[in-house]
């Protein structure tokens, strides 16, 4: 099992909380590629247990009780905000590169990118540079989605993670009492 | 829609007013059709009143000609709504389709409910329980919902970008003698906004224009920050908001939360520097002060929140539907008050601190109705 560190919690918490200041999670997709350089705070370490967590679905970062799958969703728009369109390592669900932007928003997208520079935060040009967008592609494709539908099986492949211990359990799962160490 | 179109956020725009006119609709349908049953009672018994009518040949079934007329009426009323009921039925069930990535949806069979039968009715035509859920959520917001048109926003108050002094001074009374300096410069600092944009100065028409038009309840005018109406009704701004907009309605309530972390860091500068040292990641510390620690009381906190916006997807959905209003210069999307203290599940506070040159500072705080996971809880103690 990948353990959430402290490393991870502080660089979520403090930086990426987007429904209650999305100000700091834009900062923080501003600041990656520098952080990324020069490995401020374990930064590069942060960007590989993020990974690892996306491919064993095994952390819940939001507020309340949202499902695992939700959860998965928003770690992959978070790592997409930071880190650009290539898919974590291992990830079984990977959303397709050319869809970024296009038909699956994030809320670097949300937050900070308009119709134009004017409209669009400073960081905006550099962030849609490094990503291939222009504006014109942004939300181009009419089912534009931030999240998918659970996918067929993913409750068996939580189940299997959780029985091997990739993952914990949480007590609104069906199988906690079973699997909870 | 085609490339280039603004289309992002349409659904989600349309899914709320959608079921917003099915709403109404339906509660439409309960007062008419309240009406003309009552009518066609009181017209049975008027006319079965008069006693003159019994035995007058072709009169004498004249009341239950006239019931049986109104009784007639009423089902063709029924049957009129009821279509109209279908509409919002059809459309609403393939916008949620792709909302909810449900295909199944648009050809799943379903009953349409009796007009008048409220939300539940309303609810039980969705055949999927993520639909039904969805719309549960937005319907349980209807009824307490309202919108703010743009230009009431551009009339909203702002606080301006310095802290008032008298601000300053009931804030830092709060703390013991020795730290005050160290206060004022944490929540004076040019970075630091927690008053003017969090304090009790942010009017309700203020937190509903920041919330529903992204307006900066400050009225800064830099790029980050500036906001304009257009003459064609489309606003422009890069100020960020989620879907809830808070505020603490004293000065003491927002001093509370600092006051807290500064007592569990034993009071000193020193322990607080080595608390926010320890739980910082590139210069932010985010600290998360549970209501019960921080003293907040019901009356401390108010907040408004997009109808809705009880799930992060909705949340989300809500604000790309935001997005839709601005940039068409549509209606408002629709809010709801809440007291985040009151409704919350975890109720508290969040602060954020930023290391500005050598010093901690106070970048903002504002009221929570639950902390995500990963925030930096306070504990009675910091050692």
């Amino acid at each position: 099992m990948t353990p959430r560190t402290e490393n991870l919690r502080l660089w979520v918490g403090n930086w990426f909380d987007d429904q209650g200041d999305p100000e700091t999670y834009v900062e923080g997709c501003d600041t990656a590629p520098e952080w990324l350089a020069d490995d401020t705070d374990d930064f590069r370490s942060f960007r590989d247990e993020l990974a690892a967590h996306i491919r064993d679905s095994s952390h819940k970062p939001l507020a309340g009780n949202e499902p695992q799958w939700i959860n998965d969703e928003w770690l992959r728009n978070l790592h997409y905000d930071l880190f650009g369109p290539e898919p974590p390592p291992g990830d079984a669900y990977p959303v397709a590169p050319e869809r970024w932007g296009r038909a699956r928003w994030t809320p670097y997208l949300l937050h900070n990118v308009g119709r134009s520079d004017e409209t669009s935060g400073e960081g905006a040009p550099a962030w849609l540079r490094a990503r291939g967008l222009t504006y014109a592609d942004i939300d181009s494709a009419p089912d534009s989605e931030h999240f998918r539908p659970e996918p067929d099986g993913y409750q068996e492949r939580l189940e299997r993670l959780t029985r091997e211990g990739a993952r914990p359990a949480h007590p609104d799962e069906p199988w906690y009492d079973q699997h909870a160490t | 829609m085609t490339a280039g179109d603004d289309g992002g956020g349409r659904v989600q725009y349309a899914v709320h007013g959608l079921l917003s006119a099915w709403r109404e609709h339906d509660q439409r349908c309960t007062e008419v059709l309240d009406g003309t049953r009552r009518e066609a009672e009181n017209l049975a018994r008027m006319l079965d009143g008069i006693d003159g009518l019994a035995g007058v040949d072709g009169l004498d079934s004249l009341g239950e000609q006239v019931a049986g007329i109104m009784k007639t009426g009423t089902a063709q009323a029924e049957h009129e709504l009821r279509r109209a009921g279908e509409s919002y039925a059809t459309e609403t069930r393939a916008l949620l389709a792709l909302l909810t990535g449900d295909p199944g949806l648009t050809t799943a069979a379903f009953t349409l409910p009796d007009p008048g039968s409220g939300i539940a009715g309303i609810v039980a035509t969705f055949t999927t329980d993520t639909s039904r859920r969805y719309v549960g959520h937005l319907l349980g917001d209807h009824d307490a919902s309202s919108t703010q048109p743009a230009d009431a926003a551009g009339t909203a108050a702002t606080t301006g970008t310095a802290a008032s002094p008298a601000h300053v001074d009931t804030f830092t009374a709060m703390f013991p003698d020795h730290l005050r300096p160290t206060i004022t410069a944490m929540i004076t600092h040019p970075r630091s906004h927690a008053i003017q944009a969090h304090g009790p100065d942010v009017t309700d028409d203020a937190l509903q224009a920041r919330l529903t038009w992204r307006k900066d309840p400050v009225g800064r005018d830099n790029h980050a920050h500036r906001w304009t109406l257009h003459d064609d009704g489309t606003v422009t701004t890069n100020h960020g908001v989620g879907a809830t907009a808070g505020r603490f309605n004293s000065i003491e309530a927002l001093a509370n939360p600092l006051q807290a972390v500064v007592h569990a860091c034993g009071n000193t500068t020193d322990g607080l520097d080595t608390y926010l040292n320890a739980n910082s990641k590139g210069k932010i510390a985010r600290i998360y002060v549970p209501a019960t620690l921080a003293g907040l009381e019901p009356g401390d906190t108010a907040a408004f929140r997009g109808a809705g916006a009880k799930t992060a997807k909705m949340a989300d959905d809500w604000q790309k539907g935001r997005t839709y209003a601005m940039h068409n210069g549509a209606d408002p999307m629709p809010i709801v008050p809440t007291n985040p203290t009151v409704d919350g599940a975890d109720p508290g506070a969040a602060m954020i601190f930023r290391k500005a040159g050598d010093r901690w500072i106070m970048t903002t705080c504002y009221p929570v109705a639950q902390q995500p996971q990963d925030f930096t809880r306070l504990r009675g103690s910091t050692s």
